[in-house]
């Protein structure tokens, strides 16, 4: 069946969030008492058009774990970054694959942090397919890969897997139905990768796997355009979120390479998660996919333009 | 021969002494959008130490003109609604004519443009040449021989031909030649498009029988009136002029594959900088910052260079 689907999703913690108070409480927490001057747009997150952010949220949410039971996918394959959970500057991969046999990280709700004892969810790695690919992409592909074994959280850093793997299997994945395979990019601390280099990745995935016999998923974790606490926190990018989002949607992610090949605040912080989408959108072309954009919704109070989207392919469609 | 260019912004404030800043910012606000935090680190002090590092700007660039004495000083800049209207947008335009006849003028001020014309000798047989030659390497520029001002006739010509030479040319009696690159009205020139629009100018102008400067206007990051009026964008100056300094301009290339809000308004003419630098780097020219003010009380990133060529 190899790589018939891929998904793509931003993982806010807001977009678990349910009241107008634990929005408000967020917004505070990350913009507001850092003194940050807001935007115009975001006073307008209250009431009845919040409730209506929040049912969209939802339905992406929705129909992106429709899309997924459909697909039924054997591995899923998830791209994300870490923010300080797991790693501090002691060592920064840039690639990393986990091996270890089990992923634990907290549930994403209601809360801004995770605290100790929150409820988890344990993930199974397919470490065999892992390891697999690992070597596959480091001595085929020339991609440097680190990996990992154990997962050993730095002290005083959050427990567990971080969220952007988290957050999107919390809603998606049966873990005893689908064993996952987890690489970390470095999507927050510079010097970060180049698009190019994540676009690469992604075709090479899809090299590697498009001949394998079960049912593979790639999921890109994070984005869209959000710097959470930074110089511009809260001022969502649109034009640079619904550009895009365009390219993905007319099967023109290449043009993404762009991104990040100059230094700006608009491009800093969340905002580079959107390589894990470029990963996503290398290997979907790869496999002649486009992106099918869901919805996106400019969340101001989550500090974050949320992405929903996914690429079908012929071979989900007769699954 | 091309032996100097220079790039400078082209911000109202930079031509006016301080009471005037508070209207001119006023005049490019944009309703709703809160300035940044940075604004109020501005004091009274602060300003007059802009006011004074911008005069030095210029001085230094100045004095690069009075050294190198050019026959003829083309000029890159872009419209700001005064030449052409919706009615025309080239994205490359040559002014062929005698002479430029404009206004300095601000309106924000309720300045009568009769009371600031600037008048600026042209070189007609070598701006033909440079358009010809522009041709010839594949661009589609538009030229104008005639002033027919549409967009704000009472002021002539684009104020990125009319302010920075009432500068840095008073007093002088060298001939211009303005050339529009449009950095504002989109479909814009992409950054690849104007590195090579720059690169092209550096070869034609070294190729020149007389000795040529280029001076290129606008920039950096700001957005008046627009979306993030106030902001600037202080990474992504830094990021340019870096490279610029390295004279590394084709790492610029990029600037504008992506649609941006921090991208847009007045931070377009960075191209006119992409263009400066492909173009000194012809002759292996690295850029000399002469300084960088992030002015919020200015809303822009404004920036001095040149580039001293063999």
């Amino acid at each position: 069946m190899s790589l018939g689907l891929g998904i793509g999703v931003s993982h806010a913690p807001g977009m678990y969030m349910k009241t107008e108070e634990q929005w408000d409480r967020l917004w505070h927490i990350l913009s507001v008492d850092r003194g940050i001057p807001q935007p115009a747009a975001v006073y307008e997150e209250k009431g009845e058009h919040l409730q209506e952010m929040i049912r969209r949220i939802d339905a992406g949410h929705t129909e992106l774990k429709r899309v997924y039971d459909e697909y039924d996918p054997e591995i899923l394959i998830i791209i994300g970054g870490d923010q300080v959970e797991e790693f501090d500057r002691s060592n920064v991969p840039q690639l990393m694959m986990y091996l270890g046999e089990e992923a634990v990280g907290s549930i994403p709700g209601g809360q801004m942090r995770s605290a100790e004892g929150d409820a988890t969810m344990t993930m199974s790695v397919d470490v065999d397919f892992s390891q697999w690919l690992l070597t596959k992409l480091v001595k085929q592909e020339g991609f440097d890969i680190s990996f990992s074994r154990e997962l050993k959280n730095l002290p005083g850093r959050r427990k567990g897997i971080p969220h952007a793997f988290i957050n999107p299997a919390s809603y998606l994945l049966d873990t005893e139905r689908t064993k996952v395979c987890l690489i970390f990019e470095n999507t927050y601390d510079p010097p970060s990768l180049t698009a190019k280099r994540c676009y690469e990745l992604g075709k090479a995935i899809a090299r590697l796997v498009k001949n394998d016999p079960r049912r593979i998923t790639i999921l890109g974790s994070g984005g869209l355009s959000h710097d959470p606490g930074g110089k511009r926190s809260g001022w969502v990018d649109v034009p640079l979120d619904k550009w895009f989002l365009d390219q993905l949607a007319t099967g023109n992610g290449r043009a993404t390479e762009a991104m990040y090949t100059f230094n700006s605040d608009t491009m800093v912080g969340g905002t580079g998660e959107n390589r894990a989408w470029i990963t996503v959108a290398g290997a979907m072309e790869e496999m002649g996919s486009n992106a099918t954009v869901l919805d996106y919704v400019e969340a101001r109070k989550t500090v974050t333009g949320l992405g929903f989207a996914y690429w079908p392919t012929q071979e989900a469609a007769r699954a | 021969m091309l032996g100097l260019a220079l790039a400078v912004s082209n911000a109202p404030y930079m031509y006016r002494p301080k009471k005037d800043w508070q209207a001119i910012y006023d005049s490019q606000l944009t309703d709703g959008v809160e300035s940044p935090n940075e604004l109020a680190d501005e004091t009274e002090e602060v300003v007059d130490d802009y006011i004074l590092r911008i005069q030095e700007g210029f001085s230094t660039l100045r004095a690069q003109l009075d050294q190198y004495k050019p026959d003829v000083v083309v000029v890159l800049g872009s419209d700001d609604g005064i030449s052409f209207s919706d009615a025309q947008v080239p994205q490359f335009c040559t002014y062929t004519g005698d002479e430029v006849m404009g206004s300095t003028a601000i309106a924000a001020l309720g300045e009568d443009p009769t009371a600031h014309t600037v008048e600026l000798p042209c070189l007609p047989n070598f701006a033909w040449e440079l358009q010809t030659s522009l041709v010839h390497h594949g661009f589609d520029i538009n030229y104008m021989s005639i002033q027919n001002p549409l967009g704000r006739p009472e002021y002539g010509m684009a104020s990125a031909f009319t302010r920075p030479t009432s500068v840095l040319l008073e007093g002088s009696s060298v001939p211009v030649v303005p050339v529009f690159v449009n950095c504002r009205v989109e479909p814009t020139p992409s950054g690849h498009r104007v590195h090579d629009f720059g690169t092209a100018i550096g070869d034609i102008l070294e190729d020149a029988p007389l000795k040529a400067a280029l001076l290129t206007v606008g920039g950096l990051s700001h957005d008046p009136n627009g979306a993030r009026s106030g902001w600037i964008d202080t990474r992504l100056d830094s990021f340019v002029l870096t490279h610029l300094g390295k004279g590394d301009s084709s790492r610029l290339k990029t600037l504008f594959d992506v649609d941006s809000d921090t991208l847009s308004g007045g931070t377009g003419e960075v191209r006119t900088w992409i263009a400066a630098g492909a173009a000194a780097e012809t002759k292996g020219g690295k850029a000399t910052i002469v300084d960088y003010i992030p002015a919020h009380r200015a809303m822009t990133g404004i920036g001095f260079a040149h580039w001293t060529l063999d």
